[in-house]
């Protein structure tokens, strides 16, 4: 086949032209296109271009091969299902509605330095939940050609460069639990971007049992549940109780340990991540060494006193836990500190949420309890205060789990008097009206922080 | 989260093993000096064979790489490629160290070091099989091969090199 039929270099062709069109086709219709990712599919436009030249050049060397011949078509019949699949994921859901147009820069923001052409790609996908993956660059889909470099170790081949972000399309509906979310994926994608330096110190402490025939399937579940963790507890680190608490709300409806669960379903559902319990246990530690007082606590006390019940559940590992999960579980719970090291060395200590943070946050929590979000004040006293997101994260996540705070929310809006309410409704509503303040709260000081000096005095 | 997005890996290695081919052909044929693509591809190989070698120490340590889920990858690549060609004996991690040091004096010489067992076709045999198992996972749909689905990249049975 292949050269032998001129029909197949032209079909390739026409398929990477049509590939090429598409990619200038997005370029061209988007509203909001970051310019990174605009780089990023600029290269990509010039792989398909040079990519013909280089396949025409290796039919010409190979003349009168056939073997080789075959070898060369087919190897760039993959390259063009390779690059379609890359022109759609960076072009499909990039730039929906249903993504927030700030989540860029936030995301952007709390990454903090990246490596010369790293780029962030956010998704809205149909999936219910998050997903965070590495990508190649488009230059990457074929060998490179610093040799020099390479022959001196130079260049890091494995260095992934683009974290693609897939966000559920409903993300806009549950600001606090969404964003939220945000802190455990950002930290799979910092892991990711160091070629999982983060994962090799903790790997690197670790011995794994005797070799047996499960051997494969318990390493396949250790590298997954210490990213899990690691994430985990870098989200605990960098936005404190709040990560906690909206953390452990999911884990109430996965929670497993405990129950009867058929063998499959176990396999299936803890292949990527670790028993909800056991996570919640494990961020639960990571909560206790910020050391944020008991009094600071004292307004979501109680509710942090009941997710406390479920995470002792996951302290230990159930007696008729299957021998894969209970081997990956003992591996993980044994090398927990050194992962609490990595999670404090992915979130440096100037990133790591204080008793500061929380005591904002509990000024904030009274703002969003009288129906305000706080930025639509510009004059209150903060306007000179710097709020982050951990903070406004902590505000609502307060209200949401402090019954008083929650009442009086549902006093300013009026629900409280509606008798054609019940009490669950009441509550939706408030809920509601909590993650709609969070999130003009969130773009309000993003926006304020971006006025020239002195125009709010 | 993995280390390894199937589909992109295959691709790639796909088209260093079809360049080792090409440069193996070019060295066998004498068509001339080896040019940056042909040491490329060699290096490229050789990181390939490094991977392999890693998951291979990861057995015999019993520590976890950085990235096993790739590492694990390339060696089950590896075993399958080498039980198809004519070579018998040897351990698997002396036959992969081997072979990497093959590959690195290719790369830097443009010609095999007389240290080595390895023979230029046998690379350029192994490669071509490499090849084909590339292809065959490069050729799954998309949707099987992206980083989050658990799936074999070779359909593996007990082998050793």
């Amino acid at each position: 086949m292949g050269a032998l039929f001129p029909s197949l270099q032209g079909y390739l062709g026409a398929r990477l032209r049509a590939i090429h069109q598409s990619v200038m086709d997005f370029e061209s219709g988007v509203a909001r296109l970051p310019g990174e990712l605009r780089d990023l599919l600029g290269s990509l436009r010039q792989e398909l271009d040079g990519v013909l030249a280089q396949y025409e050049e290796q039919l010409v060397e190979a003349r009168g091969d056939e073997d080789v011949l075959s070898r060369i078509d087919t190897r760039y019949l993959s390259f063009a299902t390779l690059a379609a699949y890359s022109a759609d994921l960076l072009t499909m859901g990039t730039d929906p509605d249903e993504l927030p147009s700030d989540l860029h820069a936030i995301l952007v923001e709390l990454f903090g330095p990246r490596p010369d052409g790293h780029v962030i790609v956010l998704r809205a996908t149909e999936s219910t939940t998050f997903q965070t993956y590495p990508h190649w660059r488009p230059e990457q889909m074929r060998p490179g050609t610093d040799l020099m470099s390479r022959l001196q170790g130079g260049d890091n081949r494995e260095l992934w460069l683009v974290s693609v972000f897939d966000i559920p399309r409903s993300f806009r509906y549950a600001t606090l639990g969404q964003l939220l979310v945000i802190g455990h994926e950002l930290a799979h994608a910092q892991d990711a971007v160091t070629n999982f330096g983060y994962r090799q110190a903790i790997t690197n402490e670790m011995q794994l049992p005797a070799e047996s025939e499960a051997d494969e399937a318990i390493n396949a579940l250790v590298v997954c549940w210490l990213d899990e963790v690691l994430a985990d507890l870098a989200s605990v680190r960098r936005f404190g109780p709040a990560a906690v608490l909206v953390f452990a709300e999911y884990a109430r409806l996965v929670q497993a340990y405990g129950y009867e669960i058929p063998r499959v379903v176990w396999v299936r559902e803890f292949a990527e991540h670790p028993p909800a319990e056991v996570r919640l246990h494990f961020m639960f530690r990571a909560l206790d060494a910020l050391r944020i007082g008991a009094d600071a606590l004292a307004e979501i006390a109680p509710a942090l006193a009941a997710w406390k019940r479920l995470a002792d559940v996951g302290s230990v590992v159930p007696g008729d836990a299957l021998p894969e999960l209970a081997a990956a579980d003992g591996l993980v719970r044994g090398v927990f500190s050194r992962i609490q090291a990595q999670a404090a060395s992915l979130v440096p200590a100037h990133q790591a949420y204080t008793e500061a943070g929380f005591a904002r946050a509990r000024v904030l929590a009274e703002q969003f309890a009288e129906g305000l979000a706080p930025s639509d004040r510009i004059d209150d006293d903060l306007r000179s205060t710097p709020v982050d997101l951990a903070d406004l994260f902590n505000a609502a996540a307060i209200v949401r789990w402090s019954p008083r705070l929650l009442d009086q929310l549902m006093t300013t809006m009026g629900v409280m008097t509606d008798e054609a309410l019940s009490d669950e409704h009441r509550r939706a509503r408030a809920l509601r009206q909590l993650d709609e303040l969070l999130a003009r709260a969130i773009e309000g000081q993003r926006l304020r922080r971006a006025w020239p000096k002195g125009l709010d005095k | 989260m993995r280390d390894a997005d199937a589909m992109f890996d295959a691709v790639r290695l796909q088209a260093t093993a079809l360049d080792v081919n090409l440069a193996c052909r070019r060295l066998r044929l004498g068509l001339g000096e080896l040019r940056d693509r042909d040491r490329g591809a060699f290096i490229d190989a050789g990181d390939f064979i490094d991977r392999a070698r890693r998951s291979q120490r990861m057995r015999t340590s019993r520590k976890l790489s950085a990235t096993p889920t790739r590492d694990l990858l390339a060696l089950r690549y590896a075993q399958e490629a080498k039980r198809r060609i004519p070579r018998a004996g040897g351990d698997v991690e002396h036959v992969l160290d081997d072979l990497s040091s093959a590959l690195l004096a290719l790369a830097r010489h443009g010609r095999l070091t007389t240290n080595t067992t390895w023979t230029l076709d046998q690379i350029d045999q192994f490669f071509g099989q490499i090849f084909w198992l590339a292809t065959g996972m490069a050729a799954q749909p998309t949707d099987l091969t992206r980083p989050r689905t658990r799936r074999s990249a070779v359909i593996a049975e007990p082998a050793t090199l």
